[in-house]
């Protein structure tokens, strides 16, 4: 944990001192973002974020912008997009920013125009989920991996395809898709690739394979030994109540599916200087850092990968395509009853 | 002095008339006992005395104060009465000086008075000492003590009383009727008593107002009435009563083909038939009667001791009816054939009974 | 009267008055806000992105069958054999505790209320973790569980646990105070205990069997938490599941959600209407003025056999959920095993270091004691409008105020979230993103309970009661005071009991109108389980359960001779 720390201060340092005449810029540009943000005196994140991720970003904040306190409204993607979606209609949204967890949540807000049109230099070092409005980015990446246990007959697993094998009848979990958004893009990209398609959930099924309502319970299933093994996001196994249980991340052989975890403005957002400010925090080394420390892969191209993992650009992907799954969403959701039911 | 003047009461519910036209007045300190079989009214129309009922037309008035009348109503919390009901209700809740001091808290009046007048009602109903027992501690007839000492406590103008020893047995009712009566009129206190045993009704009260089907049929004091009933209904439901039917033809009452010695009414005029009523103890053997008594032949079919009386049912051939004696259980038992006198003076004639009247 | 009488009388009459005027408002702003939010609601269901007013939405509804029919169905299927067995065993209980001798009785009802204070789905997990492949049961027996740990059967069982609480609260304030003499006869004329039971008893608690039915039923169609995790795996679906996932799960529809959210709601009011025709004309009246002791029906030889048998099944069902869920909130790590230096407390020492947490269990206890006094007011006002009224447009008042209850407590409690923002979030109203819009909301969904259980408890106590105090002198509000309301205590405490619990539980809304600053225990352990954080989630629940033990100890404290259960 230090170590990774000490690494991001001597990585931000060496930004700081190398780049001085950018450096100046962008100080002077945020200055100037906090004047005004100190007086309008709040910001406001609808997201569904880790709230232990969100304490430490407000910790953060508060560190270095005194006088602007941060809010959050923290639940999940659906109940945060269904607030959004109210309060529009009732023509008065209360927030400032929204970080949810995948690109496809955020299409009904780019269709409603809810969004601000904002691309500051901070986008430089992104790569990921760049929507070409300049709407939203992304700001930090989980991957979705495979999550096994050794000790519960999880050890030969290194492949999605593994999981169908008859040695593990009846020992693997995944989640619905129905309720989890990060399984929603998993199992898109699943679903479109040849070697998988619903071929591969069928078998599944044959495979006696339990369906849980979301990935932590994936992860809670696996880590106990309830479960041999199951499909989950990495960050899991950096909790500290999982962080010691037998329980190991496997990339799958096929590539890890990662997902761009999008953050953007609101057009009407009440405090507009201070949602800007923070936006630039979230996407700044320091706040890209604490996320590297908690198993997700931080959206900055140059703040390093978890402890443990690959860098992101040596990661092997199987990319989801998001315009797919989105276009196929009901279609797929009706499939996905007809095979599990409900 | 009239303590409560009722003029004219209807009521209906839904369609159906459960009092009508229905007048009397209740004099000061008097018991007045509302008599009737179920269905009669009468509870009706002492909750329309109370106030939980509100009559349909008529008036009602307590000495010179207006309670129910055209636009007239005044609730019941005003109406400065005391009310015991069927079932006495107690309030389970509080204890028996919680029961009787919640009216005389809402007259305000304070602790050490509220006290002191407890005390007094418990020793008037005998219970003295019993403030701190629980309701369901109580047997039926402390409990109807309670009741009635908390109708009393507040020291009302008018006492109202539901049927408040139906509930008891026997030999209870009968102490504590006479209680209650020893009660009032020591008290002096106005009392509008509602009871369907006629018993009851005769033991205790002032007068006796009859209710039949919703109406006023008789209204007397317990002598008067059942000694000369209104019509063969009031003598039926007083008492036993023989109701013969005859006729009056002018100048003798003819049953069968035999003629009745009886005084007949002026009012009553001739070719028409009559209700004679004879209560069983005013029949006698032929051997005892009078001269001017008509005798006839009679069949014992069935005797029956009832404690003081013994009862006989006689078939009569000559009349073509059934007739019931009553002598004193001290005198010989007789059986078999025997002749029987229907003396003048025990002929009560009516009018006949007619449909829509309060007879038959 | 005198001066000192006068001036004693006012002063006694003003907090009343007060009361009452606060029991008309509430039943006031109950109605304001349900005319307010079903209207929203309306507009949403029948908007589409084509047009403001479209019965698209509602045709979608009708016709496709994975939408409304089939989760219908569903909802059904579970909600009657649940509404009926927990009636049973709730109502069965109940009986024990109060009317016969078996031992420790007056401690039923903390065994009872314990299935219900555990939320819904941490009741569902634990049942998981004892019944699952590699669980509990498995860990102690060394054989798979007989008992399917997903599935409808499950879903019936737990929920049937969960619920139990209702009925027993609402038959044992009946037993209670019922008049002996209508069994006693029964005995004389030669009836045994148990025909007695079966003849005389239970008909006589018709009003409170009936109306436990009912909120169990309506409870059912609207519980969201164990049909989710429990049924997901099967793939069985419920209404309110279907309602979350349409509102919830992008791409979002809300409209849909709404039309089937007012469908469900025409369900539970055709329910409730045909519960109350087959109870009208019947004569309910039990509590006259003539009370005196029940006796206790001798268990005998039975006794030890019952004592097993009951306590066995409710510790049991009440004891093995706490422990599992005490047990995962000192767990150090998962996977590590059971035994010892596993073990710790840092979950409970964050919890009293950390100022949002205290914030949160403060915000808990204020808004769950006062929804719970409001709903219980509410009820109080809306069960007398109802009926001792004479007809007229307020005792027509008091009708619709019932039966709007009892629509709002059987609508999941996302809708009336959602109903609330809609309805609320113009800016016109000060009382958005603050504590005060949560208390609206529980009130809203909870006044039901309190409406119904007070209203199956009024309509027991005779009116010659009233009667008697009015021809004493009372005024109708006083009558009200000093002789209804002692009379309605067992219901009042029972409201409190049910809505307190409820509240402290709730996290449909809440976990959608939550703000900075109005965030409650449930939300907190809600965010930690969602995130994965299961061992700090299950500490805050453990905190919530005993925060209510404590009011029921306290309650039964302070309300000793009055209080449910107590012999």
């Amino acid at each position: 944990m230090q170590r990774r720390s000490f690494l991001a201060t001597v990585t931000g340092a060496a930004a700081a001192l190398g780049l001085p005449a950018l450096a100046r810029a962008q100080d002077a540009d945020m200055a100037q973002l906090y004047a005004q943000a100190k007086q309008e005196g709040k910001v406001v994140m609808y997201t569904s974020v880790p709230s232990f991720l969100l304490d430490r970003w407000k910790t953060l904040f508060k560190v270095q912008y005194p006088g602007v306190e941060v809010e959050y409204f923290r639940s999940g993607t659906g109940k945060v997009l269904a607030r959004v979606e109210t309060e529009s209609r009732a023509g008065s949204l209360g927030g400032d920013l929204v970080w949810l967890a995948d690109p496809t949540a955020f299409n009904g807000m780019v269709e409603q125009k809810l969004l601000l049109s904002y691309e500051p230099p901070e986008w430089k070092h992104i790569t990921l989920a760049k929507n070409p409005e300049g709407y939203f980015v992304a700001g930090r990446v989980l991957v979705g991996c495979l999550l096994v246990n050794p000790k519960a007959g999880g050890g030969g697993v290194k492949s999605f395809a593994d999981l169908t094998k008859p040695a593990l009848k009846g020992k693997v979990c995944i989640a619905s898709p129905l309720i989890s958004g990060s399984t929603n893009v998993i199992d898109g990209t699943l679903w479109k690739d040849p070697r998988f398609g619903w071929k591969y959930f069928e078998q599944l099924k044959k495979n006696d394979v339990l369906v849980l309502s979301d990935v932590p319970d994936v992860a809670r299933a696996v880590a106990s030994g309830e479960r041999a093994a199951g499909i989950s996001l990495t960050l899991y196994k950096y909790q500290p109540e999982f962080a010691n249980s037998p329980m190991q991340i496997v990339l799958p052989a096929e590539g890890a599916i990662p997902m761009a975890s999008p953050l953007g403005v609101f057009a009407k957002a009440p405090h507009p200087a201070a949602a800007k400010l923070f936006y630039r925090f979230l996407l700044s080394p320091a706040a890209q850092t604490v996320l590297a420390e908690a198993g997700i892969y931080p959206a900055r191209t140059d703040v390093p990968a978890p402890n443990g993992l690959p860098d992101y650009a040596q990661l092997k992907k199987l990319l989801p395509d998001f315009a797919w799954i989105e276009a196929h969403q009901r279609d797929n959701q009706a499939k996905w009853r007809e095979v599990f039911g409900g | 002095m009239t303590a409560i003047q009722i003029d004219h009461i209807d009521k209906r519910y839904a369609a159906q008339p459960v009092l009508h036209d229905v007048s009397l007045q209740v004099r000061a300190g008097e018991l007045l006992t509302l008599l009737g079989a179920s269905g009669s009214g009468k509870t009706t129309l002492l909750r329309i005395l109370a106030g939980l009922e509100r009559a349909d037309a008529g008036s009602v008035r307590f000495g010179d104060a207006v309670v129910q009348g055209e636009r007239v109503f005044v609730p019941p919390q005003r109406r400065g009465l005391g009310m015991v009901f069927q079932s006495y209700a107690l309030w389970p809740h509080l204890d028996v000086a919680g029961n009787l001091a919640l009216a005389l808290r809402e007259q305000g009046k304070g602790r050490a008075e509220i006290a002191q007048r407890i005390d007094e009602a418990l020793q008037t109903v005998g219970l003295a000492g019993m403030q701190r027992r629980a309701i369901h501690q109580l047997s039926g007839g402390q409990q109807q003590r309670v009741a009635l000492a908390r109708a009393l406590v507040a020291q009302p103008r008018v006492l109202l009383m539901d049927e408040p020893l139906s509930n008891l047995d026997a030999g209870l009712r009968d102490e504590l009727r006479d209680q209650i009566r020893a009660l009032q009129q020591r008290l002096g206190i106005t009392t509008v008593f509602v009871t369907h045993d006629q018993t009851e009704a005769l033991a205790i009260s002032d007068r006796i107002a009859l209710l039949h089907q919703g109406r006023l049929v008789a209204l007397g004091t317990p002598e008067a009435i059942y000694q000369q009933p209104p019509s063969a209904y009031v003598a039926q439901f007083l008492g036993k009563a023989n109701v013969l039917r005859a006729r009056w033809d002018g100048s003798a009452l003819r049953l069968g083909g035999a003629v009745l010695p009886a005084l007949v009414p002026a009012s009553i005029a001739a070719g028409h038939d009559v209700s004679v009523v004879i209560r069983p103890q005013n029949l006698c053997w032929a051997d005892a009667a009078a001269a001017d008594a008509a005798v006839f032949a009679a069949q014992v079919r069935q005797v029956h001791l009832l404690g003081a009386l013994r009862e006989y049912h006689l078939d009569v051939p000559a009349l073509g009816v059934e007739l019931t004696l009553a002598e004193l259980s001290s005198q010989p038992q007789r059986g078999g054939a025997q002749r029987v006198a229907l003396p003048r003076a025990a002929l009560r004639v009516l009018p006949p009974p007619q449909t829509g009247s309060a007879g038959g | 009267m005198s001066a000192a009488g006068r001036v004693r009388s006012v002063l006694r009459g003003t907090p009343l008055a007060l009361l009452a005027l606060m029991a008309a408002s509430s039943v006031a702003v109950l109605l304001a806000a349900s005319a307010l939010g079903g209207w929203e609601l309306l507009r949403a269901g029948l908007h589409s992105p084509a047009a403001d007013w479209s019965l698209h939405p509602l045709q979608r509804a009708l016709t496709q069958r994975y939408m409304l029919l089939g989760p219908l169905l569903n909802s059904l299927l579970l909600a009657v054999p649940v509404a009926l067995l927990a009636t049973c065993a709730g109502g069965l209980l109940a009986w024990f505790a109060v009317r016969s001798d078996l031992p420790a009785g007056r401690w039923l009802l903390a065994a009872v209320a314990l299935p219900h204070i555990i939320p819904g789905f941490q009741l569902a997990s634990a049942w998981v973790e004892l019944f699952s492949h590699g669980g509990v049961w498995q860990a102690v027996f060394g054989v798979a569980a007989p008992i399917a740990p997903y599935g409808y059967g499950a879903i019936v069982a737990v929920m049937t646990l969960h619920l139990m609480l209702f009925p027993y609260l609402l038959v044992a304030a009946n037993l209670q105070a019922a008049d002996p003499a209508l069994e006693e006869a029964a005995r004389v004329a030669g009836l045994s205990a148990l025909r007695v039971l079966v003849r005389v008893t239970v008909p006589l608690a018709r009003p409170a069997l009936a109306a436990s039915v009912l909120l169990v039923f309506a409870y059912v169609m609207e519980e969201f938490g164990i049909p989710s995790l429990l049924g997901t795996p099967t793939g069985f679906d419920t209404l309110t599941t279907r309602i979350y996932g349409l509102a919830t799960t992008p791409p979002l529809d809300l409209s849909a959600a709404a039309v089937l959210a007012w469908l469900l709601g025409a369900v539970a009011l055709v329910v409730l209407w045909a519960q109350l025709r087959l109870l009208a004309g019947q004569r309910l009246e039990t509590l006259s003025g003539k009370a005196s002791r029940h006796s206790v029906v001798r268990l005998g030889r039975w006794r030890w056999a019952a004592a097993a048998g009951v306590w066995g099944a409710v510790l049991a069902a009440a004891l093995a959920p706490l422990l599992a869920l005490g047990l995962v909130s000192l767990l150090d790590g998962w996977g590590q095993g059971y035994g010892p230096g596993h073990w710790t407390l840092a979950r409970y020492r964050g919890l009293l270091h950390s100022d949002e947490l205290r914030r949160a269990l403060r915000n808990t206890v204020l808004l769950a004691a006062g929804s719970a006094a409001l709903a219980t007011l509410i009820a109080v006002a809306v069960a007398v409008t109802a009926q001792r009224l004479r007809a007229g447009w307020l005792q027509r008042l008091g009708l619709l105020a019932d039966r709007v209850s009892f629509v709002a407590f059987a609508l999941p409690g996302l809708v009336v979230g959602l109903a609330l923002i809609l309805a609320f979030s113009g800016g016109w109203m000060p009382l958005y993103g603050t504590v005060w819009l949560l208390l609206l909301a529980y009130v809203l969904r909870f006044s039901g309970v309190s409406v119904r259980s007070v209203a199956a408890r009024l309509a027991q106590i005779g009116q010659e009661l009233e009667a008697a105090g009015a021809v004493a002198g009372l005024s109708r509000l006083r009558v009200l005071a000093r002789i209804v309301l002692p009379l309605l205590a067992p219901a009042l405490t029972g409201s409190l009991v049910l809505v307190f619990i409820n509240a402290v539980k709730e996290i449909s809304a809440t976990s959608l109108l939550a703000s900075q600053g109005s965030e409650t225990l449930a939300y907190e352990a809600y965010v930690r389980f969602q995130e994965g954080n299961y061992t700090q989630g299950s500490a805050l629940s453990m905190v919530m359960i005993a925060l209510v033990l404590a009011m029921l100890l306290l309650g039964r404290w302070l309300g000793r001779a009055k209080t449910v259960g107590v012999g």
